[in-house]
This record gives structure tokens, C-alpha cells and sequence, in this order.
């Protein structure tokens, strides 16, 4: 994504911890967010991300631009945010069992001044957002975070996810209707 | 040219996301408007989706706790940590005489941090002098509980570490023991040991 990095990614390639340390704060914010938004454990999405980078650091000899690096990186943090949900779900714990998103979804429309009200409300709105997102079955919370928090083109969410584009679309917008369902009294 | 087709609600409601993602047609478009403007449900459905997808956009960003990058950094393999630089190899010692000079300056923390200026004896009677400003020294009495990182420097340990000792682009080495001498023959040199006085940090980590 940045143009930069591919020239930090051969620096590290050959060892400068300089480069790596580099690739990790352009990357860090962008992928703790994915993370956090799949899993919805914030100590835990900082366990995830450390694993990431150890496995991009540990795999950065084996990585050839057959796919560009960001697409690498979202490919590496998405295989290791299925891996901790399928740990988690076998350590009995149902990751669906946290949200009754539909029935508290009840707020009135936010009127246009930036009172303190408003502002509250924007909170309100966001958190009722991030429940909405982490409600979803895992293969549309995965595309919906990729396409519309993390802003990617769907060619690219098609090869994070290794899913023909039209799949990709598919999901996609029927996670665009599950969420337009849960928050239309929020937004 | 009146060919102008209708579309019905369910074909306006497949638009929608050709709309949102910019892919629609001129035609389409066309279509898709003089429904809106005629059909109060999917103007609401449109609207909708609109804004949800909008919201999407303005959520916040996660910024990772303080700790994350000291932690990922000790976290990374042993190979990369640099214990010992290759042309320092063969001549510096293992318990040979290692006499570092250092100064104690105030560094308003909890913790005793040093820097030091570094003299350090082979066994053949080599010597290399290291520039202060490159050193940090954790002396024989402290003791650092947690891991101990260095970013772009080297420390010296005389002292004990629980955790993991990590310098990133310097190296870590444990001496047996540091001398310390007076401060007034270092005063010299403290125009260096202002810039890396800001490197400690908590008195554990040291900052990037």
C-alpha cells in the first residue's frame, strides 16, 4: 500500500531490525483494529498483532511480491484471527453469545449541535456500531471491516480472504443489510 | 429516444451497492433515481444503507498499549537480538578485565540509570574506547524485574536482568564488573550524556 514498502521489506529482508521496526508502526494501528473489531478482546488483539509480526518477522525470508505486502500482512493477521476464534470456540466459549444487538438498539436521532448530549450519542452510536460489526457471522464481519472500516478495494479483500471477487460482493452486501437492519433506529 | 426503462424495487435494491461503490452506470443511475424519487420505501433503504456504511467509516482507530513494541521487540528470536557484533568478536572478553567508566547523572527517575564511557581491556592488550553516547550501563547492584530493551545503543550489564535483555541495533553484553570514576573526568562529556539521559524510561524500558 505504501510505496515505500518494498524497499523497507528487502531492508528487513537482510536483517535490519530498523526496516522491521519500521513495517510495524506503518502497519500496527491499521491491523489492531481488524483484529480487535474480529476477535472483541482488546488485551487479547494486542496478543494477536504480537503474533502477527512474529510471523511476519520469522517468514519475511519466504515472502516474494506475488502479492503485494499489505495484502501478505492482512493475509498472515486474517489466518491468525480464524486461529484464535476456532481456540477460543473450543474452549467453550460461544463467540455469538455475547450480543442481543436487536433489542437495544433504541436511540433517538441525533439533532445537528455538538452539545454534550451529541457527543455522547456519537459514543453511543460507535459502540452500538462495533456491536453490530462483531454480531455478524465471522465471514461478513471479516469482508465489512476490510471493505468499509480498513477501506480496501475488493480485489484485494478477494485475495486476503482467497475468495473469488463475486463472493467477496456477495458477502458484503448482505452484511451491509444485516447491518443496515441492526442500527437503522441508531444512525 | 423514450425508451426509458422502470426498474422495480428489488433491481433498485441491487443497485444500491453498485451505487455505494461507485460502479453503477449512467443509465442505471438514471433508473435508479426517478424510482427513488418516486418510491418513498427504497428512498428510506437507500438512505439507510447510506448511512450505514458512512458510520463504518468513522469509527475509531485501536492504538496499541505503550507496551506493545517493547514487548514484540524482546518477543522477536534470539538470532536478531545481536548479542555479540562481529568485529567486536574474538578480542572482547568473557571475564576478562572490562573496566567501564561511568558517570551517574540525574535522571530524575526512581530508578539509578548510567551512561558511561567505555574502556574495555582484551586479554592481548587491545583497547577500544566507546563513545559515551552510544552506551548504557546497568550497574552490579540494580536489579531490572521486567525486560530490559535498548533501542540504538549498547548496554553493558553488571547488574541482573529477570527478563530478557534486547538491543536492537547495538548489542547487549554482561561484564563482570563496572567501575565507576569520578564524575568530574566525565564532565567532558556531557554534552552526550544529556541526549541519551532522555533513554531512560520507567527505569526498565528505554524509549525508541
Amino acid at each position: 500500500m505504501q510505496t515505500s514498502d518494498w524497499e523497507l521489506v528487502s531492508r528487513a529482508q537482510k536483517g535490519d531490525l530498523d526496516a522491521f521496526t519500521l513495517i510495524v508502526n506503518q502497519y500496527k494501528v491499521r491491523l489492531l483494529g481488524y483484529i480487535f473489531r474480529m476477535i472483541n478482546s482488546r488485551e487479547d488483539a494486542e496478543d494477536v498483532l504480537q503474533e502477527v509480526f512474529l510471523r511476519v518477522y520469522n517468514s519475511l525470508s519466504r515472502y516474494s511480491p506475488q502479492y503485494q505486502f499489505s495484502t501478505w500482512i492482512y493475509r498472515i493477521t486474517q489466518n491468525l484471527c480464524i486461529d484464535y476464534l476456532r481456540r477460543r470456540k473450543l474452549a467453550t466459549f460461544s463467540v455469538d453469545e455475547k450480543f442481543g444487538a436487536e433489542e437495544d438498539l433504541s436511540l433517538e436521532l441525533p439533532d445537528e449541535s455538538m452539545c454534550p448530549e451529541k457527543i455522547f450519542e456519537s459514543q453511543e452510536i460507535k459502540r452500538q456500531i462495533e456491536e453490530a460489526i462483531y454480531g455478524l457471522p465471522v465471514k461478513y464481519r471479516a469482508v465489512i471491516i476490510l471493505r468499509h472500516v480498513q477501506d480496501l478495494s475488493y480485489e484485494e479483500i478477494s485475495e486476503i480472504m482467497d475468495m473469488p471477487v463475486n463472493t467477496v460482493k456477495t458477502h458484503i452486501f448482505r452484511a451491509r443489510r444485516i447491518l443496515r437492519r441492526q442500527l437503522q433506529d441508531a444512525i | 429516444m423514450t425508451t426509458q426503462k422502470t426498474v422495480t424495487c428489488k433491481e433498485v435494491e441491487r443497485l444500491l451497492d453498485k451505487y455505494i461503490d461507485g460502479e453503477i452506470t449512467v443509465s442505471e443511475y438514471q433508473m435508479f433515481r426517478t424510482h427513488l424519487r418516486e418510491c418513498e420505501r427504497c428512498r428510506e433503504s437507500w438512505m439507510a444503507l447510506e448511512r450505514t456504511v458512512r458510520q463504518l467509516k468513522t469509527l475509531d482507530d485501536v492504538k496499541p498499549s505503550d507496551s506493545f513494541m517493547p514487548k514484540l521487540m524482546a518477543a522477536l528470536p534470539a538470532s536478531s537480538r545481536r548479542v555479540l557484533p562481529r568485529k567486536w568478536k574474538g578480542w572482547v572478553l568473557k571475564a576478562a578485565a572490562a573496566i567501564i567508566i561511568i558517570t551517574l547523572i540525574g535522571l530524575g527517575s526512581s530508578y539509578s540509570g548510567y551512561t558511561a564511557m567505555v574502556t574495555v581491556d582484551s586479554k592481548r592488550g587491545e583497547e577500544k574506547t566507546v563513545p559515551a553516547r552510544e552506551v548504557t550501563v546497568l550497574p552490579e547492584n540494580s536489579v531490572v524485574e521486567g525486560d530490559l530493551t535498548v533501542v540504538n545503543g549498547d548496554i553493558y550489564i553488571a547488574g541482573k536482568v529477570m527478563g530478557d535483555v534486547l538491543a536492537v541495533d547495538g548489542h547487549a553484553e554482561q561484564v563482570a564488573s563496572i567501575e565507576v570514576k569520578e564524575q568530574n573526568w566525565l564532565q567532558r562529556f556531557i554534552e552526550y550524556f544529556i541526549n541519551i539521559g532522555k533513554s531512560f524510561f520507567n527505569g526498565l524500558n528505554l524509549v525508541f
